[in-house]
């Protein structure tokens, strides 16, 4: 008996040794991580070699800083990090939607923390981010992610959590066949809708003979909306090639095959996100058209590429650009109206600069508070989604901003179903889709590169 | 000197007393505990047990006396009291009484109810053969059940055997648990998925804390429970070598009474 007792106590000893010695630390720094399926795996800080970007480095801020205890917790999803922060403009619009919301909590109101989260390098990290505010956040809804590739990323994972997102710039029609469409909401037109408009603009200029080349970015933003711009244009494209976002190599070999076309060409479109910038630097030997008549290439962009980023560029090579940036245009969903002049002033007021930077910061601005008077039909996920539902209809709009929201919230309380009127018009969802929708053309300013200017197209 | 009640199970004392009257088995060697012999005390004692309570008090008496000379338990002897007093036979139950309380391994409560009752029927006038006692004289209990609890040898082997079985059950927890760990391990290795990682590692720390508290427990409960055994088997082991001769102050004379546990 002795010795099986002690064997026993040897055996336990040393299988628990065994547990309890596991080794979780696998790295100091990202240089001690592999490289896994071609991925080089990062360190995180505590230890643990990981794909994408850490955790940590995600999701780091609140709006705002030190939220009121009982706040419901709201998520955003942005583009932070990447092109030098190239949804900074969104996210300040919906700080701004935070802080009005949050003034009326002596109304009876719940005040509203808002946690901020970076989308990171990739769709990944988009998800990463998203899972990291469902398990530790615990938030109730989510404005982003901005992209279209993003909101395809996460929406798995949103409807799973059955927590409603809701996107202010991805457009990509590929997102109304999502199975999650009940959390998944988009609130910038359609691609389906912008594809026309800009085959429309490339008709008026240069008739039913343009000769087209269409560059688009391989990802589910780009591949929908060149289709939609295909089937609308006057005649099929000369040039059609797709690159992959960040992808230098096929970036310059689509630079290379539109060069090549080049004086045969009348117009280049170019569907492209943070990669905008780069082809409209190189595509500036292009044969340019004369102040008058005939001749020459116009390039059109889309709604990804009204951006800083493009700005900055212009600024840099003024004035030997002039006649460059004449040339560029582009289209975008767009805003007008009482309500988004006041929506300007109060994001000029708070800091600094307008909104027009970014087509889609009103946008966000929309999103924001079309989940702050969804949250009147209860704080749970599915509630919300289905606060966001009731965003239809045929009754009188309430308005958002300033008293109006609390009208808003009133009737979301009491089961109402109406459409709301935000700064960028009025919003309609169907199967997650936003009905409508505004578009302009915008161009840069040859004066004034700190911004773009833009005129309604109906 | 003190006699051993203990025995291996069966605890066993027994007196050869040259004033009993039925005693004609002076001087033999005491029927070892769980014995045939034993058995048949037992079953005399219990159908003595049943007599008395039907009433039948001669029979009791003789069946109380026929499984003492096979077993000396002193309690037979406060039953055989307790008899002849239902039957009237005051002095034969004064007797057995102070018998009784002279024997080693009495019960404390027995002897103070036996010491009331012989001083009781001492100090009254006997009642006369063939009537019942009166109801004052009745405050004495009914005989009791012989029973033989377990010696703490007993106790100790089958508080060691529980005791141990715990510690296997803790120590299979803890293999257990070890699996899970080194599963949920495996899981942390086989992911590049930040979240998913610091899950499988967050169970796996809880599955090795677990585990090293259920071998920890298991372990000292086994070990505890084998101690227990062991002590247990010695003083078993022990019990049964046990035996000596012992002289029991008896009234009337002295008797030899032989002590052994078996």
């Amino acid at each position: 008996m002795a010795s099986r007792t002690t064997f026993a106590a040897a055996l336990a000893l040393h299988l628990s040794g065994c547990a309890l010695g596991f080794d979780y630390h696998e790295c100091n720094k990202d240089a001690d991580c592999p490289t896994v399926s071609g991925q080089k795996l990062s360190c995180t800080s505590e230890g643990l070699c990981v794909a994408g970007t850490p955790a940590s480095q995600l999701c780091t801020r609140t709006h705002p800083q030190n939220p009121a205890a009982g706040a419901v917790p709201i998520g955003a999803i942005m583009r932070l990090s990447l092109m030098s922060g190239a949804d900074t403009f969104l996210l300040q619009a919906v700080q701004l939607g935070v802080d009005e919301v949050n003034s009326f909590v002596g109304a009876g109101q719940r005040p509203v923390a808002l946690h901020i989260c970076d989308s990171g390098r990739s769709p990944e990290d988009a998800s990463k981010a998203l899972r990291v505010l469902l398990s530790e956040r615990k938030v109730a809804a989510v404005v982003g992610p901005s992209t279209s590739r993003e909101a395809l990323a996460v929406a798995k994972v949103a409807g799973d959590a059955q927590v409603p997102l809701v996107s202010p710039s991805a457009t990509a029609a590929s997102l109304m066949d999502l199975q999650q469409k009940d959390y998944v909401y988009k609130i910038a037109p359609s691609d389906n809708q912008q594809g026309p408009v800009l085959a429309r603009l490339v008709k008026e200029r240069s008739g039913s003979a343009a000769k087209v080349a269409l560059i688009y970015v391989d990802d589910a933003y780009g591949t929908g909306l060149q289709g939609a711009v295909s089937v609308s244009l006057p005649s099929s494209p000369e040039l059609v090639q797709s690159f992959k976002e960040g992808d230098a190599k096929t970036i310059n070999a689509a630079i290379m095959a539109v060069k090549a076309k080049g004086s045969a060409l009348t117009d280049v479109i170019i569907i492209a996100n943070p990669d905008a910038a780069e082809f409209a630097r190189q595509l500036e030997s292009l044969p340019k058209p004369p102040m008058m008549g005939t001749g020459g290439v116009r390039i059109y962009m889309t709604d990804g590429a009204k951006n800083d980023s493009l700005l900055a560029l212009a600024r840099d090579n003024l004035p030997a650009w002039t006649e460059h940036l004449r040339r560029l245009s582009g289209t975008s969903p767009t805003a007008e109206g009482n309500a988004y002049k006041a929506f300007e002033t109060a994001f000029r007021g708070k800091f600094g600069q307008s909104p027009t930077s970014d087509a889609f910061a009103p946008y966000a601005y929309d999103s924001f508070y079309a989940l702050a008077v969804a949250l009147g039909a209860g704080q749970s996920g599915p509630q919300v989604a289905a606060g966001l539902r009731r965003f239809t209809g045929n009754a009188a709009p309430s308005a958002v901003g300033g008293s109006d929201y609390l009208k808003a919230v009133g009737r979301m309380e009491k089961g109402e179903s109406f459409p709301l009127s935000g700064v960028t018009g009025t919003i309609r969802f169907k199967d997650g889709s936003r009905e409508g929708g505004l578009f302009e053309e915008w161009s840069i300013s040859p004066t004034d590169t700190s911004k773009f200017q833009s005129r309604l197209i109906q | 000197m003190k006699a051993r009640r203990s025995a291996p199970l069966r605890p066993l004392l027994f007196c050869l007393c040259a004033l009993l009257p039925q005693a004609a088995a002076f001087g033999q060697e005491p029927p070892p505990s769980g014995t045939p012999a034993d058995e048949t005390a037992q079953r005399l004692s219990d159908e003595g047990l049943e007599a008395y309570r039907a009433g039948k008090y001669e029979t009791a008496a003789r069946l109380y006396k026929q499984a003492f000379q096979v077993r000396g338990d002193p309690a037979l002897l406060y039953n055989l009291a307790r008899t002849y007093e239902k039957m009237g036979k005051a002095s034969l139950a004064v007797e057995y009484y102070r018998r009784y309380l002279v024997a080693e391994g009495t019960d404390p409560k027995l002897r103070a109810r036996a010491e009331e009752r012989v001083s009781s029927m001492t100090s009254a006038a006997p009642p006369p053969p063939g009537t019942k006692a009166t109801k004052a004289a009745e405050p004495a209990p009914p005989p009791q059940q012989t029973k033989k609890p377990l010696s703490p040898g007993s106790k100790l082997l089958w508080a060691g055997v529980g005791l141990g079985a715990a510690g296997v059950a803790g120590l299979a927890v803890g293999i257990g648990l070890y699996g899970a760990a080194a599963s949920a391990y495996g899981e942390f290795n086989g992911t590049t998925d930040e979240l998913d990682k610091i899950a499988a590692r967050d169970r796996a720390q809880g599955f090795a804390v677990g585990s090293a508290v259920g071998y920890a427990v298991g372990g000292a409960l086994a070990a505890g429970g084998a101690a227990l055994i062991g002590v247990g088997l010695y003083k078993l082991r022990g019990e049964r070598k046990a035996s000596r001769v012992m002289i029991l102050p008896l009234p009337g004379g002295a008797a030899a009474s032989l002590a052994g546990a078996f």
